[in-house]
């Protein structure tokens, strides 16, 4: 059996990656399964899907604990600190991973030994890459990892996408895409079977004084302990010389991601910034620009 | 009485709820939060009903500083009774000092405060109860993924309204919540929006000063429900006010005043073209009829308050 | 003080002996009484808590668990469709873990809706996480309550408790109880003061947070569980106390001539006087038989049960309630609880009867140990649970379905 496990953010289509994944597959005569994991993911949030598929009847359900590819729509994900996708591989799982960097950068800034495919898809339109058709580029760059015939995946995307209401320019302009990318990640790295048990012992529980073992939070303000900038692949930056100091930007920031230095100028907090844009919007003085997320 | 908040400026800097949630980027409720419990401070309760600010917390992260309480979708306001009325006792027999008492924040979506647990709030208006209520009404059950509410407005489409040949988005029309709500003659009720942050403010300090149920309800722009770009939610929330859509008054025991009036107001399509719920009004062809029942509406809201 | 009192009056005396400090309520028939003379005495200061009528019972119960964790002793009560409508609250109180004693006075379920009891209501709640004491005499209901609140505030358990009395049966009905003196429970029940998680402005804290993990759910859970399995062994310290202070004795289960008995009838609640009523007669035609009443239903004392039961020849569990489409609730209990007993009674039978509140009569209590006699011997117990109707009561609906216009039905 052959497990697909997706990785993206809320808004990129990673449902429809699945979907599409699945069908081909589907259509292709195999046993299959496929299932998003929903949660309490907003849009720009790390969320999953899962994909199996095999020559036999399915013996598995829920989430995929050994991945044979695990794929990696973003690779800001992998900044994550609470869903790191990349600590759910094993060491013969296939990692195919849109980024910019080479393999072996990645390979060596993560000690990555697994074997490796990147496809970048900054280098398309970023019109075309926006979300959410990022999960049409994700499936087609998933289906050729698989080995799977493009007519396959012409197929699905048609039955997947007019199921969500696409109309048929959209759908030709999204098979035009997956081609492209299909065409550009060159495989060559065999997609196998990866065995599932992982042994741990049963643990006897104990009673808990109720302090501990009622489900309530006694820490304060600790969520930026878990990963929450990083949602866009773009950030904001003042221009100092011309900005007023007038605080809207402060203001109207849902995230709180704004500070203000000695001086009284507005600062971000780049770890909490989600990246709305809603300070670039409405500064008076336009002086905020959006630059894409340092990739170092 | 004179006011703090003169300008902008004078917000208040102290953050009580801090970054890293799990909510959209861009989020007009989280704005909304935000705002109003620096407004409240420190010492605070914030009653939670399901809905998407209860992903505000999720363990075993939280981003309050304060207490926090997560209710069911129907009872936030019973809880909030529970809680204040636990804390008069305390304070009565001393087992509590003063320092340690809290202000009562029921923090809840449209649908909670205009469906499922309007009989709650009914019960904690009429009982007097001292507390805040804020309803961020982005008009829809967002946290499902945006079906039709009692709170969306005529003619948006939602997955439950979806628009087709026959129908055009909801048919029903947006539930007068603050009506309601004042018909219990509560000392204080008004609307706010997250583009006009001052009034807000104004209105907080204002309630603050009484004593029993203090209502807002919030406009609330949701840009995956709305079908809008994050970056546009207080442009859009501005513009519903400048439309004359969504009216920004208080009513003080039952009496109300309009707290910003434009004299010249945009026409409502401006609003409605801003958002793909509403972009069947638009394309592939524009539906005269409905837009002009629309702007209707609001001439004829606007007209009977100007008179 | 010996008065007469109902079971509703019980449960009011009890509250006020307790210093419960606040009372969230909502009216419904049988319960009403207790709300009502707690709302009296309140008003007429001679009991010092506040009442406050909720808007529903799902707010009431929400109301309760909240000033329950905000650091007050709170008491409510229910019935029936109340009970019910408060269900989704009930689960949450619990996983609050906040320490409140709620009464219910059992009704009978719609459709069709009537007034009389069976346990259909309160077994509804059994998975919640309250621990449920079932009272059978009002004195019982009295002294249940109060220990009710040691049990509940006791940090080896911190979970809410629901005392349960039949409606009519005991709600209504008033008996001889012995009302002890406010200092000696004073005594016994100090004041609340919660160890833990408090909402105040000092310890701010985030209550009732969603889980989305798995394991972090099990692991919440499961304590709630464990915490509940402690209630027995804190029930019969509290109960060990209890007896010390004001003279009588209360286990988990409650036996009547069980020790030389072969079989025995199982029962909860009230109706047990009439079972043990049963067995009087029964003995003196030289049936060996005898009587055990499960007192706490929630932990479920397994064990003790198993005791109790270990070497008989027969035993009936007699369900007054009924598991549409699988019969009596407790009966399965019971099964589990002795299976593997090596001394497990030969033959165990299940009885659906008292629904809606329908008496048990000495024919129906005669029948049940017949049938028990002959699958003991025959050894061939019949599969599905049996209904305790009687030919009386079929004639009594037959004349009631020919007035309503169906017709003569032939049994
Ligand atoms: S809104 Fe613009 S001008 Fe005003 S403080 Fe922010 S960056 Fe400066
Ligand atoms: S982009 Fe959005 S989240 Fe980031 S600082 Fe600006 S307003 Fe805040
Ligand atoms: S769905 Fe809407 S209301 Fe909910 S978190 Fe996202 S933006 Fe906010």
């Amino acid at each position: 059996m052959i497990n697909v496990s997706l990785h993206g953010r809320g808004g990129q289509g990673i449902k429809t990656a699945s979907h599409i994944i699945g069908t081909a597959a589907f259509l292709s005569g195999s046993y299959v399964q496929d299932q998003p994991l929903y949660g309490a993911e907003r849009r720009g949030a790390p969320i999953s899907a899962y994909v199996r598929i095999s020559r036999q009847p399915i013996l598995e359900r829920g989430t995929i604990e050994n991945p044979s590819l695990q794929v990696i729509s973003d690779d800001s994900l992998l900044e994550s600190a609470a869903d790191n996708p990349l600590e759910k591989i094993r060491e013969s799982t296939v990692v195919l991973i849109n980024t910019s960097l080479t393999k072996s950068d990645l390979a060596s800034k993560y000690s990555l030994k697994n074997p490796l495919i990147v496809f970048d898809l900054a280098k398309f339109d970023p019109e075309i890459i926006s979300r959410p058709t990022l999960g049409i580029a994700v499936a087609a760059a998933t289906c050729r990892t698989l080995e799977m015939d493009f007519d396959l995946v012409r197929q699905s995307m048609i039955k997947e996408l007019s199921g969500i209401h696409l109309d048929k320019d959209d759908i030709a302009m999204s098979i035009d895409l997956a081609k492209r990318v299909y065409d550009m990640v060159t495989h060559g790295e065999t997609v196998m079977e990866v065995s599932g048990i992982r042994e741990s012992g049963i643990f006897e529980m104990k009673f808990h004084n109720p302090a501990v073992s009622t489900c309530s939070i006694t820490a304060t303000g600790n969520s930026m302990l878990r990963e929450r900038g990083r949602w866009s692949g773009f950030q904001p930056i003042i221009d100092y010389e011309r900005c007023t100091k007038c605080m809207i930007c402060y203001v109207y920031c849902p995230d709180s991601a704004y500070t203000f230095d000695s001086k009284g100028y507005p600062v971000v907090n780049y770890d909490a910034c989600k990246g709305c844009n809603i300070c670039q919007t409405e500064c008076p003085v336009k002086v905020i620009t959006l630059v894409k997320r340092n990739k170092t | 009485m004179a006011s703090r908040y003169g300008t902008l400026r004078d917000i208040p800097l102290e953050e009580e709820v801090v970054p890293g949630t799990m909510l959209c980027a861009g989020c007009g409720g989280a704005l909304l939060v935000r705002i109003f419990e620096k407004m409240l401070g420190p010492g605070a309760i914030t009653i939670n009903a399901a809905g998407c600010m209860s992903l505000l917390s999720v363990f075993p992260y939280t981003p309050f500083k304060s207490s926090w309480f997560y209710i069911a979708m129907a009872s936030a306001p019973a809880a909030a009774q529970g809680v204040r009325d636990a804390l008069d006792i305390l304070i009565d027999r001393k087992r509590i000092e003063r320092e340690d008492d809290l202000k009562v924040l029921v923090l809840t979506g449209d649908g909670a405060a205009s469906g499922i647990g309007l009989q709650a709030t009914s019960g904690a208006i009429h009982r007097g109860l001292d507390f805040y209520y804020l309803a961020y009404d982005n008009e829809g059950y967002s946290n499902t993924g945006f079906q039709a509410s009692e709170s969306s407005p005529f003619a948006s489409s939602t997955k439950t309204t979806p628009p087709t040949d026959l129908a055009e988005g909801s048919i029903l029309q947006k539930k007068d919540l603050f009506e309601i709500w004042r018909a219990h003659k509560p000392p204080y009720v008004a609307t706010i929006s997250p583009a006009y942050i001052g009034d807000m403010m104004h209105k907080i300090e204002k309630a603050g000063r009484m004593s029993g149920p203090k209502l807002f309800i919030a406009h609330s722009p949701c840009p995956p429900g709305w079908g809008i770009d994050s970056d546009k939610v207080i442009r859009i929330a501005r513009l519903a006010v400048e439309t004359g859509i969504w009216p920004l008054k208080e009513a003080i025991n039952g009496e109300v005043t309009h707290t910003i009036i434009h004299k010249k107001r945009r026409p409502v399509e401006e609003y409605l073209g801003t958002q793909e719920r509403f972009a069947h009004l638009f394309r592939p062809a524009r539906n005269e009829r409905i837009i002009r029942q629309m702007q209707q509406n609001t001439d004829d809201y606007w007209n009977a308050v100007l008179k | 003080m010996r008065e007469l009192l109902t079971g509703n009056g019980a449960v009011a005396a009890a509250v006020r002996l307790c210093n419960v400090e606040y009372i969230p309520a909502y009216p419904i028939t049988p319960q009403t009484e207790i709300i009502e003379t707690l709302s009296r005495w309140i008003s007429e200061k001679t009991m010092n808590a506040r009442f406050v009528t909720y808007d529903s019972e799902h707010s009431m119960v929400t109301g309760a668990g909240a000033a329950s964790l905000t650091g007050v002793r709170t008491f409510t009560a229910t019935s029936s469709q109340g009970l019910l409508y408060a269900f989704e609250m009930l689960y949450n109180v619990a996983g609050w873990r906040a320490p409140i004693v709620l009464a219910n006075v059992s009704r009978a379920l719609a459709a069709p809706i009537t007034l009389e009891p069976d346990h259909n209501d309160v077994l509804a709640a059994r998975d919640s996480g309250f621990v449920q004491i079932h009272a059978e005499t009002c004195q019982e209901v009295l002294d249940s309550v109060i220990m009710a609140y040691r049990i509940a505030e006791d940090d080896r358990v911190r979970l809410p408790v629901i005392v349960n009395l039949d409606g009519f049966y005991l709600s209504y009905t008033r008996e001889p109880v012995d009302v002890p003196e406010g200092q000696e429970v004073s005594k016994f029940l100090p004041e609340y003061k919660p160890t833990f998680g408090y909402l105040n402005a000092r310890n701010p804290v985030s209550m009732g947070v969603s889980v989305l993990d798995s394991s972090a759910y099990s692991y919440f859970k499961y304590q709630m569980h464990l915490a509940s399995l402690n209630a027995m062994g804190v029930h019969d310290q509290v109960s060990a106390e209890f007896e010390r202070i004001f003279g009588r004795k209360y286990d988990v289960t409650d036996e009547y001539m069980l020790d030389d008995a072969d079989y025995v009838v199982v029962m909860t609640n009230s109706f047990a006087t009439m079972g043990k009523s049963a067995i009087t007669r029964l003995r003196t035609e030289g049936k060996k038989v005898g009587l055990l009443r499960i007192r706490m239903v929630r932990p479920f004392p397994k064990q003790a049960i198993a005791k109790k039961l270990a070497g008989k020849k027969g035993v009936a569990v007699i369900d007054q309630n009924i598991s549409v489409g699988s019969g009596g609730i407790l009966y399965p209990e019971l099964a589990g609880a002795l299976y593997h007993t090596e001394e497990r009674p030969k033959v165990l039978i299940s009885f659906v009867g008292g629904l809606g509140g329908k008496k048990i009569s000495f024919s129906e209590f005669r029948h049940i140990v017949s049938t028990l006699e002959g699958a003991a011997r025959e050894g061939t117990p019949q599969a599905q649970s049996v209904l305790l109707f009687t030919e009386d009561n079929w004639m009594k609906v037959r004349e009631m379905l020919k007035i309503a216009g169906k017709g003569d039905v032939n049994g």
